[in-house]
């Protein structure tokens, strides 16, 4: 694969919490514009991982590649002006914003980023921010305060805020937790709408394995920190630790 | 949006009118209390944005509070009691003094940092006892008439005006600063900073600006203080003078940019009304400043989100279930509708 087409490419990664591994040399390369599901059993290391990459655990052994460039020595914040965005498993308790200036935050990122530098002109902000509010049913609460929003509500404007930094490369941390079954059709929809749109390379942590398939060209499969599959979506279930976990098969 | 902002936005309007009007509806005491206020809201103000916008919870106000009024005090005299010049001085060594303090302390937390900034006010207090020559040690130091531009400040009337004006831009500053980019990436700081540095938020440098900016104001603030009060003593300047600052702020309202105004008018004018009472004036006061934490979490300024808030809830749970089910009908915008209704 040429290193253009790699949006992400992950090597031998390593992390011991006291002496336990939460990973253990996993490694896989994301093509730009696909979407990789990550699933796994609880505590298998699908938020280490994610965690790893987004630069917040900063003392794990492996190399980590964004766009073809190591991001070692990046903090956090230097990783949205390279196009990287995330959202969080439980998502950040804002008590004095609303959720427009939620997604103002992940704008004002994103207009910073190199990649699609795109100043847009004044008040055009307020328009992506509507279209995005807008996909994700939350155009009517966007002058609520964050808080005051439910936990699923919670989610989506966490997601929001990640979608308006126009990322091309977006890790989500099981966003569906919560949602309904329509929600969480249009949640696929939304991401889906966007990858129409743009080239934006997805890692997808999710329990839902139904949302996990439907929307991902390929699929890794973790378990106690060790990667022990990755394959296509058609054959995800065909795997006897997938089949043991999500169809409670006896082996 | 108006209704968060709604009685605050009222209060302050009213608190506007009040400003201009109070010399000639106050006596000349409650007059120099308003003054008192003012400069003292500076500090507030400066609690508001270093520990309500972005969560660093600094004692180190008095510290810079003793730097301006000192800069009155010791540069005073060869300026010219200038407001400009003194006050440029002031912001200078203050900013100076924030940033080199930032650096090591701002990587603390919580009490740590507390402990940290405190220890910098007291630093503080001691060099300005141990340079008595210039400084007049423990024994203080009077302080001259304030001049605007060479136009010497006459009367009380014309010095809290010109109080009062400063204070105006400062606290429209921290308005627009509130509605800014930086200002909500503060907010999102204090909320959850690994969530911040995520979502593109540089933390450090955020926290390192707002205690910067906190320190400013305090220094401005001393220096009016100076000028008011006329007189400056070590004393002045210690943790007392800190608490004060952050009762002010959060009686007022943590993180409500009108709040600072509302806290110090609050803890400085009520106890005078309160005379009345004689000798029941602290036991009144201090209750009256527990009944506003416990029943008012978000201040004397969060007051219209609350009553919103629960007035909010009421009408939910009064009102008829029934538009969900239209929602449902129409399928692809479902989630919409259905939040609208919530
Ligand atoms: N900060 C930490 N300190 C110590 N151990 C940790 C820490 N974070 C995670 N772990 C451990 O590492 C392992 C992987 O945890 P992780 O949160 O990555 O799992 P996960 O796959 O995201 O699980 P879930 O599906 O429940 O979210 C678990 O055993 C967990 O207890
Ligand atoms: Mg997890």
């Amino acid at each position: 694969m040429k290193s253009d087409d790699v949006a992400l490419s992950i090597d031998g990664v390593s992390v011991q919490f006291g002496g336990v591994w939460a990973l253990q040399e996993v490694g896989f390369e994301l093509e730009a514009g696909t979407t990789l599901g990550l699933i796994g059993p609880n505590g298998a290391g699908k938020t280490t991982l994610l965690n790893v990459i987004s630069r917040i655990h900063r003392d794990a052994k492996g190399d980590i590649r964004l766009h073809g460039e190591s991001i070692a020595r990046l903090s956090p914040h230097h990783l949205t002006t390279r196009g990287l965005a995330r959202t969080f498993q439980s998502p950040p308790a804002l008590s004095e914003l609303s959720v427009r200036e939620l997604l103002q935050i992940g704008y004002v990122a994103g207009q910073n980023s190199r990649r699609g530098r795109h100043r847009l002109r004044r008040g055009s902000d307020d328009r992506l921010i509507d279209e995005v509010l807008a996909g994700l049913g939350l155009l009517e609460l966007r002058d609520e305060g964050c808080s005051s929003l439910a936990y699923a509500e919670q989610k989506l404007a966490d997601l929001g805020r990640a979608l308006c930094q126009r990322p091309s490369v977006l890790l989500l941390d099981e966003p569906c937790a919560g949602l309904n079954a329509e929600e969480k059709r249009e949640f696929v929809d939304v991401i889906r709408g966007v990858q129409e749109e743009r080239p934006m390379s997805v890692v997808l942590v999710e329990h839902d394995i139904e949302t996990v398939l439907a929307v991902s060209d390929r699929v890794l499969v973790l378990s106690f920190g060790r990667k022990i599959a990755e394959t296509d979506p058609s054959r995800v279930m065909d795997l006897p630790e997938v089949r043991r976990e999500y169809l409670g098969e006896a082996e | 949006m108006c209704r968060r902002f709604g009685l605050s936005g009222f209060l302050t309007s009213a608190v506007a009118v009040l400003a201009v009007a109070a010399p000639w509806i106050f006596s000349p005491y409650t007059l120099y209390l308003a003054t008192l206020a003012a400069v003292y809201a500076f500090g507030a103000i400066a609690v508001n944005l270093a520990t309500g916008y972005i969560g660093i919870l600094s004692l180190a106000p008095a510290g810079f509070y003793a730097v301006g009024a000192y800069s009155a005090a010791v540069v005073g005299p060869h300026a010219g009691d200038d407001l400009i010049v003194v006050s440029g001085a002031a912001i200078v060594i203050s900013a100076v003094l924030a940033l080199v303090l930032a650096l090591p302390v701002l990587r603390l937390k919580g009490i740590y940092l507390a402990i940290a900034t405190f220890a910098f006010a007291l630093v503080v207090q001691r060099i300005i006892v141990a340079l008595d020559d210039i400084t007049g040690g423990n024994v203080g130091k009077s302080i001259g008439t304030l001049k605007v531009v060479g136009w010497v400040v006459p009367n009380p009337t014309s010095l809290y005006f010109t109080v009062v004006v400063v204070l105006a831009i400062g606290l429209v500053f921290s308005f627009l600063l509130r509605s800014s980019a930086s200002g909500r990436a503060m907010f999102m700081v204090r909320s959850d900073e690994a969530g911040a540095a995520v979502a593109g938020v540089n933390a450090r440098r955020l926290k390192a600006v707002a205690f910067v900016l906190a320190s400013v104001y305090c220094a401005v603030g001393g220096v009016l203080y100076g000028y008011v009060v006329g007189f400056v003593s070590p004393s002045n300047f210690d943790i007392l003078l800190t608490i004060q600052f952050l009762a002010m702020a959060v009686i007022g309202g943590l993180a409500r940019p009108a709040g600072p105004l509302i806290g110090s008018m609050f803890v400085v004018i009520v106890p005078s009304v309160l005379s009345a009472f004689q000798t029941w004036i602290p036991a009144v006061y201090g209750a009256l400043i527990i009944v506003v934490i416990l029943l008012m979490p978000g201040g004397i300024a969060g007051l219209g989100a609350q009553l919103g808030g629960a007035l909010g809830r009421w009408r939910a749970s009064h009102a008829p279930p029934s538009p969900e089910e239209d929602a449902e009908a129409s399928s692809s915008l479902s989630i919409t509708e259905k939040k609208a209704v919530r």
